[in-house]
């Protein structure tokens, strides 16, 4: 599409309760027009009450998966889940950092609505988590792993039975996390359906490849042997678009072509240690006979750099941190083996499509929309842009086209045309042919932040943070 | 001859191993014996040297031409809760200590020492033409390994009995904790080389007059230590990062380093 494609989204008047547009364009699957899925469907859902997992890994990019297109790895178990489900190819972080993401996975809310706008701050009180919401309507939620609201392994979290783990990063944890999911789903009884959220850190150790790179990335490749498979850079390696200032201060410069190219190899070993974990939870499942009745949601909080633009770990709207697996499967449910490359989903589903199928209503204001119609492959309505936070101030929103970045005060905005330019090499924001796309989406920017029901920051939790409060 | 900050991975531990006694008594490798690893967590935001995050104690048992692998682990976790993990493996005594059938028990435990609900795993395994079947009560289930395949803490005894000189890679399936098999593993001979372990950190003072006075001036030095003959042993696959096994030339195994996580020998509880 070109900029004056876009003018047809002028003016767009949203529906709060649902977070979409007035004039959403209707987006039909292989079915045709039909009728609409959604609270429709409560009535069925309640007769069967289903079980959920949800496993979400941390710092997964969405095309880092080998069934997702990624030749340097090997994960056959959320393969696995890629084939008996339905794998969105643009599904969103709400912010690509841990906190505020994990925050609206569990309430559906964007993260200046849960107060969690940087890391290692609590979900605000006036808005209920997952397990609060499920527990009060008899499911029974259990949370296993990492957590970051704002402790990142308690031994408590309100709403849900927690089974402990902590200890270590990902290489240690995550197989106590599987495992511990492993003997909970072998040896539950069978009273309340359950919510179990296994979240695993990995593959976020990658982030210590660049915080320690001196001692775990020497300059000269360590292990000669892997020479020949060490995986390729990417073609936006060296791309930095013009960015707002805040945006276009990260970047990491300290790797040669040949460093880089190893911490992709780690990057990837540590995507297939997940996996693994991913695979005995899946095997667990299985062996328990409560697959058929189980509703499992794959998902990250957010991605890695990988290299792109000179990125190393995240915060930032570019696709490689902001774009992340969202794979739903459960048979007969759910369509097997469907990749929905056409709609734009986003963290915020997660919490609605899990009410949907249990027959539960959303929290209040929740944004997300159920992702039923689409999982179910039924004709359906679907909203016509996601949108992302970043660093307290930037703003981003993702339409069918393009993506449009802003961070407040400062002048330069980005405007990238997703589909002639995936890598997002060229800013188009100041080009006057697309003058009118970045009006239309300054707009639909400023018309989501008004709709959004933001509440006061939630305290920074760190260590630093309440040091130097301390001190002050 | 060379320092532990010269050694790729080594120089990730150095903190850890100020203090370490290198092990001077017998040992055979393909004898009986048990040692007991510190486990460590590398990775801090911080940058300071990491932690240690628990134990795992392997005991090796001589059967027939075989022998037992009998490993307790226990980590720390929140809220006082402790990890534990018990396997019983029966191994060949082959380049690989190729476990052929083995029992795997895990549960966690409150700070009084209960377990927590829902938390114990028991389930056995066994391998029969180049296949693996677990079991967990009334199900089983079959994972396809080929013929050379080992599991993690099986090469903690194995890597005594490599060469000590370059040999043709070994290359295995890897049974990731027993039960995730990760293909195209491979485990090389690295380097051999004299090692200074053993140092301590000693706190010096030093009195500097100065023209306002005398002022006491303190730093930390390393002392004392000495050579170690070392081997080691690269160990690289699919779903894990680098591995590389320390050792000593009785063929103990004293370190073994893997990006963030490493596991050092405890010597002072006696090797």
């Amino acid at each position: 599409m070109n900029g004056e494609g876009m003018l047809s989204m002028s003016k767009p008047q949203s529906n709060p309760s649902t977070g979409t547009t007035r004039r959403q364009f209707l987006q039909t699957t292989a079915l045709g027009a039909g009728a609409l899925m959604g609270r429709a469907a409560f009535g069925d859902a309640k007769t069967q009450r289903p079980n959920f997992l949800v496993i979400i890994c941390d710092q997964l990019g969405l095309d880092a998966i080998a069934s997702h297109g990624c030749p340097d790895v090997r994960t056959p178990n959320i393969d696995r889940l890629v084939q008996r489900g339905v794998t969105f190819a643009e599904s969103h972080s709400t912010n690509p950092v841990c906190s505020p993401a994990r925050s609206s996975l569990v309430t559906g809310r964007m993260p200046t609505e849960t107060g969690v706008i940087t890391n290692t701050r609590p979900i605000h009180p006036s808005r209920p988590n997952m397990g609060q919401w499920f527990g009060k309507e008899g499911y029974e939620p259990v949370y296993c792993g990492k957590w970051h609201l704002p402790g990142g392994y308690p031994a408590e979290i309100e709403g849900y039975t927690v089974l402990p783990t902590g200890g270590g990063q990902g290489d240690l944890v995550d197989s106590t996390v599987s495992v511990s999911c492993e003997a909970y789903l072998r040896s539950r009884g069978r009273g309340k359906p359950f919510v179990l959220v296994a979240s695993l850190l990995q593959p976020h150790d990658i982030c210590y490849w660049a915080i320690q790179a001196k001692t775990l990335v020497p300059q000269e490749l360590a292990f000669p042997q892997i020479a020949d498979r060490l995986p390729k850079l990417p073609p936006n390696h060296k791309v930095r678009p013009r960015a707002p200032e805040k945006l276009d201060s990260i970047h990491y410069d300290g790797f040669s072509d040949a460093q880089w190219r190893y911490y992709l190899y780690i990057y990837y070993r540590q995507v297939e240690m997940a996996d693994g974990d991913i695979g005995r939870i899946l095997d667990a499942l299985e062996d328990s006979g409560q697959a058929e009745n189980t509703i499992v949601i794959f998902t990250a909080d957010h991605g890695d750099g990988r290299g792109r633009h000179q990125h190393v770990s995240k915060w930032y709207p570019y696709d490689e941190a902001v774009k992340v697996p969202l794979i739903v499967s459960c048979p007969g449910r759910i369509a097997e083996g469907h990749r929905d490359a056409e709609h734009l989903v986003s963290g915020l589903d997660v919490m609605s499509t899990m009410c949907d199928y249990a027959g539960i209503p959303p929290p209040p204001d929740a944004l997300g929309r159920s992702l039923r119609p689409l999982l179910e492959r039924k004709p359906t309505e679907w909203r016509e842009f996601v949108a992302s936070q970043h660093h307290i101030i930037g703003r981003m929103i993702r339409t069918p086209e393009f993506k449009y970045v802003r961070y407040e005060g400062d002048p330069v905005e980005q405007l990238f045309d997703m589909k002639g330019d995936p890598w997002e090499t060229k800013n188009l924001y100041d080009n006057a042919k697309y003058a009118s796309v970045v009006k239309d989406h300054r707009k639909l920017l400023d018309d989501w932040e008004t709709r959004l029901k933001t509440v006061e920051p939630t305290p920074d939790m760190s260590r630093r943070r309440r040091k130097r409060a301390k001190r002050k | 001859m060379s320092e532990l900050k010269d050694h790729f991975t080594l120089d990730s531990i150095t903190h850890h191993l100020m203090g370490f006694e290198p092990p001077v008594d017998a040992f055979d490798p393909q004898g009986n014996w048990e040692m007991t690893y510190g486990v460590y967590s590398l990775g801090s935001v911080r940058r300071g040297p990491g932690r240690r995050i628990g134990t795992v104690r392997v005991r090796r048992q001589v059967v027939g031409d075989g022998a037992t692998l009998r490993i307790d682990t226990e980590k720390l976790q929140s809220g006082k809760t402790v990890h534990k993990l018990t396997a019983e493996l029966h191994c060949r005594a082959d380049a690989l200590s190729t476990p052929t059938r083995w029992l795997l028990q895990t549960v966690t435990l409150d700070a009084e020492g209960k377990i927590v609900p829902n938390t114990r795993l028991k389930k056995s395994a066994e391998a029969k033409n180049g296949a693996i079947t677990i079991s967990h009560g009334k199900h089983e289930r079959r994972i396809s390994v080929g013929s050379a395949y080992t599991t993690n803490w099986a090469l903690f005894d194995a890597v005594g009995r490599l060469p000590r000189k370059a040999f043709a890679p070994v290359r295995f399936t890897l049974t990731d904790n027993l039960d995730q098999p990760k293909p195209n593993h491979t485990l090389s001979f690295r380097t051999s080389d004299d090692v200074i372990l053993g140092e301590k950190r000693v706190r010096q003072e030093k009195v500097v007059d100065l023209e306002k006075g005398r002022v006491k001036k303190t730093r930390w030095a390393t002392t004392g230590g000495r050579p170690v003959r070392l081997h080691a042993y690269d160990h690289l696959g699919e779903g894990i990062v680098p591995e590389i096994y320390w050792v000593d030339d009785a063929g103990r195994l004293l370190f073994m380093v893997a990006g963030l996580e490493a596991y050092i020998l405890d010597t002072k509880s006696g090797a």
